[in-house]
């Protein structure tokens, strides 16, 4: 039997099993020793580039230089795949050929989990300096605390690779299993659009281009996703992915493509209308998306001085002395520079809610 | 074992795959990142079946047989999964098929059209990546990569190479080397594996190199088709590279009777096929041919074709390369063969055309004593009989049916009558032909040449001519030809050495006049040649020449030695057909105007090469024997021929240097003696030399997917 110990990142932003190792190494090594069995054969994966801890780690176990491997910190999700880890070992790339879990004479364990409390789970939550020890089985309000969200604000717990679950904020008594070493709380300013391009960005950073399910798939989905967010989506979009996210997620030769699949599946199931919104609506509740945000004048602010139209290029400013000045929506191409040009502090950018303003230009009223 | 697929009933072989068993039973499955010779990935999720009436469809090419299994590769979940799956492929691929080396053989179209799926409700859009071209013999447009791994898998896997694989690149991932070094960087071997299991234009020859006109096998082993005999060059290089002399020289044997000899002389247009040429120089394959021939203990003798005797008997008519191919190969088939020979020893021109530094009478010797002893076998007497100083005029009156003794006859005279140009002076003493000067340097008799000798000529013959006179103590030699040095025929290698043994080359000139040394004393005393702007052929196939006002230049000649062409002798009194003047007219067969009488070698082709004379006996003693009632079979297998290792490794240290050269004897050294100047290589250096072969006969044992239109 071949234990290999995982302390590779799977996010480089939470790194969680390293962080654990750092705290003490002398600790981590007696763990490590007492996981292997009887006989068995050790390795133990740290990233290239931590040099002086992997030292650190071969002297603490007593082993030589090829028991603990500085592997390539390139890729991340593939160290969740015992298949992968099993070709580090072998002086190849980390490059799984299957799902993980199935090989019989291997036992692949994350860092995190060898010295991690039972049923405690270490997580880094987006945007947090250190991570937090949760349970493993958590309550969704639980997370938004530990996150800094007020319950009011969340809108859903999300779960990095290789879970992928997306649990709703909408009942804080719900549980979630903490599946991952990265979470990430979604608030009321966060667009699950842009949120899903995001994570689908990172997948396929991490794809290996192996299969066609995991790689194309996914590169479909980012597309989709992404051109959702530019305003450039299409009635047929969500269609296209409730047929694709599924069977990505059986099809995929291994976790990672399969979890781009239950992830998208997960974030149309909760959010499609606010997705498809940016499409039917030309919407972005959020105000997230660039596309969808508008320049608009200020009625009560603008004095008519004309500043503005001199600035715009696109002739999308109408107006004449003494008159409130009106953007014209359609011409305007959201360059910005007619903010920069008022003096006045009349021109504001807008999201999902927009200010009155006149559908023309009408004479200011003297004030 | 037996199962089920399509309501078929199959027999699969134990460990055979569900796609294996499917495409060996004729139901086609479509697939693409399988290969027949590489292991399966599962990656591209064509080949989906249903299992069992299971409603997750499994890939194929993963899935082992099992005894009594129910395989469903209609059924509507396999179906949506594989056509989804190629529909995904298709968006990213370049959606102009047309423009493509690939176009109609290339698999991805040909799967796309079986299934007809089209990619236009997802987003289109190929992801162009610049053409890599600046690599020898393998071109990348990975615009046209479908990422199925198949060339990652035959260089790791089948080669044991490893210098593809997948990479991350800012632009996406793609098919590269490490580092982004060229392929010679990696440590590619050009085995060409990769663009053989490429299912797309992806991996691809490099654009014009393929010849149209030729068939695949011959454009992938360009050595073996540029030989006239067809010699299996990559399969003796093996057995040099691995230091087995004799099954080299067996191979070699298969084709043709004279290895040594080639060795020393073959005008080699296999090593201007060679594909090493594109990679720093080609192979010396002529040289190691010497090499292992010159090692040869003759294992192969007992292999060689003995046919009992039919009791025919057949006479050849010139006893030079082409003559004593086809008397071998007859009297293996059986045959009793009488050779009749002018000259006063055999060899043709072997013995009196080339100079004996290049091939001494000893290797001659040796190579038709081994035709005399492996035709004879275990018969108490010779099957071929040689009678040297009889020149038969008239061949025809040789075939019983015109009186004579044979049933049949085969004219293999040569050529060797020299040309003399009508030009002034031509006639003076002093000028010789070619073959004349050669024939008498051979013969031990040479013709003098002291004090200036100029040939006239630019072919590989004038080249031994000029040679021949240094060695003869020629106080200078000069080489005139109409065609400017890079379009001579001499090959480069001829004209360096001739230049190191102090032969003058004048290129681009034409000959003007040949001088006598005073008014009336009938001898050669100068030569004035012009030059020449430009020389090519017309319409007509005449000669035209621009010459150079002021270009005039007269050499001081003593000698004159015209190696302007030679045509055959005596063949005008034979009563046979003849072509452009002087030579043989024969079918495709070598048969003449008159029935059983052949003709071959030179004297049908005009001058060649020795191993051009070979395979025309080949093909004289193949069509006898036939007439002769034989089944024209002379092939033979003279050593095993094992499957080859498809793996080739690690590339080894100095592959990629140029050739090795044997020890060879310094100009000022060599220009004053007939003995041969170059040593064969030595054991190691023969082995060195033969591992830089490419071995690009290996592609030809992978194994090419069949097509959904072959089931």
């Amino acid at each position: 039997m071949l234990t290999i110990v995982n302390f590779m990142p799977v996010y480089h932003q939470a790194p969680v099993s390293l962080h654990l190792l750092k705290a003490d190494v002398a600790a981590a090594a007696e763990r490590i020793r007492a996981a292997v069995e009887d006989g068995g054969d050790l390795r133990v994966l740290v990233p290239a580039c931590e040099t002086a801890l992997a030292d650190e780690l071969r002297c603490a176990l007593g082993l030589g230089a090829d028991a603990v491997i500085e592997a390539d910190p390139l890729l991340g999700f593939v160290y969740e795949n015992d298949t992968a880890c099993v070709q580090v070992t072998r002086g190849e790339k980390p490059i799984p050929s299957d799902v993980g879990g199935n090989l019989p004479d291997v036992r692949l364990i994350p860092g995190s989990e060898l010295l991690g409390a039972p049923g405690v789970r270490t997580v880094w939550i987006e945007g947090a300096d250190a991570p937090v020890d949760l349970p493993e089985a958590c309550a969704v309000a639980d997370v938004c605390s530990a996150a800094g969200v007020a319950p009011s604000d969340a809108k859903a717990v999300y779960v990095g690779f290789p879970s992928g679950a997306l649990v709703s904020a909408g009942d804080g008594e719900a549980r979630v299993e903490l599946g991952s070493d990265y979470v990430r709380v979604l608030t009321k300013k966060d667009c699950a659009a842009s949120v899903l391009l995001e994570i689908l960005s990172t997948y396929r950073q991490e794809g290996c281009g192996r299969c066609v399910y995991g790689h194309e798939g996914t590169y479909q989905l980012a597309t989709i996703v992404g051109d959702i967010c530019r305003k450039k989506g299409q009635r047929a979009d969500l269609d296209l992915m409730r047929d694709l996210a599924p069977v990505m997620a059986t099809q995929s030769l291994c976790e990672v493509g399969r979890a781009a699949g239950r992830t998208t599946a997960s974030f149309i199931e909760l959010f499609g209308d606010e997705i498809e919104a940016h499409i039917t609506k030309k919407t972005c509740a959020a105000g997230a998306c660039k596309a969808f945000m508008t320049y608009h004048i200020l009625p009560d602010k603008c004095v008519g001085c004309g500043e503005c139209v001199d600035a715009c290029e696109e002739d999308a400013i109408l107006g004449k002395a003494r008159f409130i000045h009106v953007i014209d929506q359609k011409a305007c191409v959201q360059c910005g520079a007619c903010v920069s040009a008022c003096d006045e502090g009349a021109i504001i950018q807008a999201g999902a809610e927009k200010p009155r303003t006149p559908p023309r230009p009408i004479p200011i009223r003297r004030r | 074992m037996n199962l089920t697929i399509n309501g078929q009933q199959v027999e699969a072989a134990e460990g055979a795959s569900v796609l294996d068993a499917a495409l060996d039973a004729g139901i086609f499955i479509p697939h693409l990142c399988k290969h027949p010779d590489l292991e399966a990935v599962g990656g591209c999720r064509l080949c989906m079946v249903c299992v069992d009436g299971a409603s997750e469809p499994v890939c194929a090419c993963k899935t082992a047989a099992r005894e009594g299994m129910v395989v469903d590769s209609e059924a509507p979940a396999a179906d949506r999964v594989r056509r989804m799956a190629m529909e995904l492929i298709l968006a990213t691929h370049p959606t102009d098929c047309t423009g493509c080396v690939k176009y109609g053989k290339c698999e991805l179209q040909s799967m796309y059209q079986y299934m007809g799926v089209s990619p236009m409700r997802w987003r289109v859009k190929s992801r162009p990546v610049a053409t890599d071209d600046s690599n020898p013999l393998i071109t990348h447009m990975f615009t046209r990569c479908i990422r199925c791994g198949r060339c990652v898998r035959a260089c790791r896997d089948v080669r044991g190479v490893g210098v593809l694989d997948y990479q991350h690149t800012e632009n996406g991932i793609r098919i590269g080397t490490d580092g982004h070094v060229t392929l010679e960087q990696a440590g590619c071997r050009f085995c060409e594996a990769c663009i053989e299991v490429c299912p797309t234009g992806s991996i691809i020859d490099v654009l014009g190199s393929l010849r149209d006109d030729r068939s695949r096998e011959d454009n992938i082993v360009p050595c073996r088709s540029g030989c006239p005999a067809h010699i299996d060059i990559p399969e003796y290089l093996r057995h040099v590279k691995d230091g087995a002399w004799d099954d080299a020289v067996a191979v070699v044997r298969e084709r043709v009777p004279f290895p040594e000899s080639l060795g020393c002389i073959c005008t080699h247009s296999c090593e201007s096929e060679c594909k090493r040429n594109g990679l720093t120089a080609p192979l010396s394959i002529c040289r190691l041919k010497r090499a292992a021939a010159v090692r040869d203990t003759g294992s192969w003798k007992a292999r060689v074709r003995h046919e009992a005797l039919t009791g025919k008997r057949v006479a050849v008519v010139g006893a030079g390369p082409a003559g004593l191919t086809a008397a071998l190969y007859l009297a293996e088939k059986g045959h009793m063969v009488t050779v009749y020979e002018a000259n006063e020893k055999v060899g043709g021109q072997m013995r009196y055309g080339i100079p004996a530094y290049r091939l001494p009478d000893e290797v001659v010797d040796r190579e038709m004593a081994t035709i005399s002893e492996i035709s004879q076998g275990c018969d108490e007497s010779p099957r071929i009989e040689l009678r040297c100083g009889e020149r038969i005029g008239d061949p025809v009156a040789l075939l019983a049916a015109h009186g004579g003794a044979f049933d049949a006859v085969l004219v293999s005279v040569g050529t060797h009558a020299g040309t003399r140009l009508p030009m002034s002076g031509a006639d003076l003493a002093g000028v010789y032909l070619n073959t004349d000067f050669l024939k008498a340097a051979r013969q031990g008799s040479p013709l003098d040449a002291s004090g200036h000798v100029v040939v006239l000529g630019g072919g590989n013959v004038a080249y031994d001519c000029a040679r021949t006179a240094v060695r003869l103590g020629a106080a200078s030699v000069d080489v005139c030809c109409l065609e400017a040095e890079d379009k001579m025929t001499s090959t480069p290698e001829e004209r360096a050495e001739g230049a190191e043994e102090g032969v003058v080359l004048h290129d681009a000139y034409a000959f003007n006049s040949i001088n006598e040394s005073e008014p009336g004393s009938g001898r050669v005393g100068s030569v004035t040649v012009q030059k020449i702007s430009r020389f090519y052929f017309d319409e007509d196939h005449r000669a035209v020449t621009e010459l150079v006002e002021g270009g005039e230049v007269t050499l001081p000649a003593d000698h004159v030695i015209f190696a302007v062409g030679q045509k055959p002798e005596d063949t005008a009194g034979m009563g046979l057909e003849l072509t452009h003047g002087p030579y043989v007219s024969t079918d495709a067969a070598l048969r003449t105007s008159v029935e059983g009488v052949w003709a071959a070698g030179d004297c049908v082709t005009g001058t060649k090469s020795v191993i051009a004379a070979i395979e025309q006996g080949r093909i004289a003693a193949s069509s006898i024997d036939e007439f002769l009632g034989g089944d024209g079979d002379i092939s033979e297998v003279l050593t095993d021929h094992p499957e080859h290792s498809p793996l080739l490794g690690k590339v080894p240290e100095g592959y990629y240097d140029g050739r090795v050269e044997p020890a060879s004897a310094e100009g000022v050294v060599r220009a004053k003696t007939f003995a041969p100047f170059e040593a064969p290589y030595t054991c190691d250096e023969a082995r060195c030399e033969a591992s830089r072969c490419l071995q690009c006969d290996l592609r030809l044992d992978l194994h090419a997917p069949r097509l959904w239109n072959e089931y």
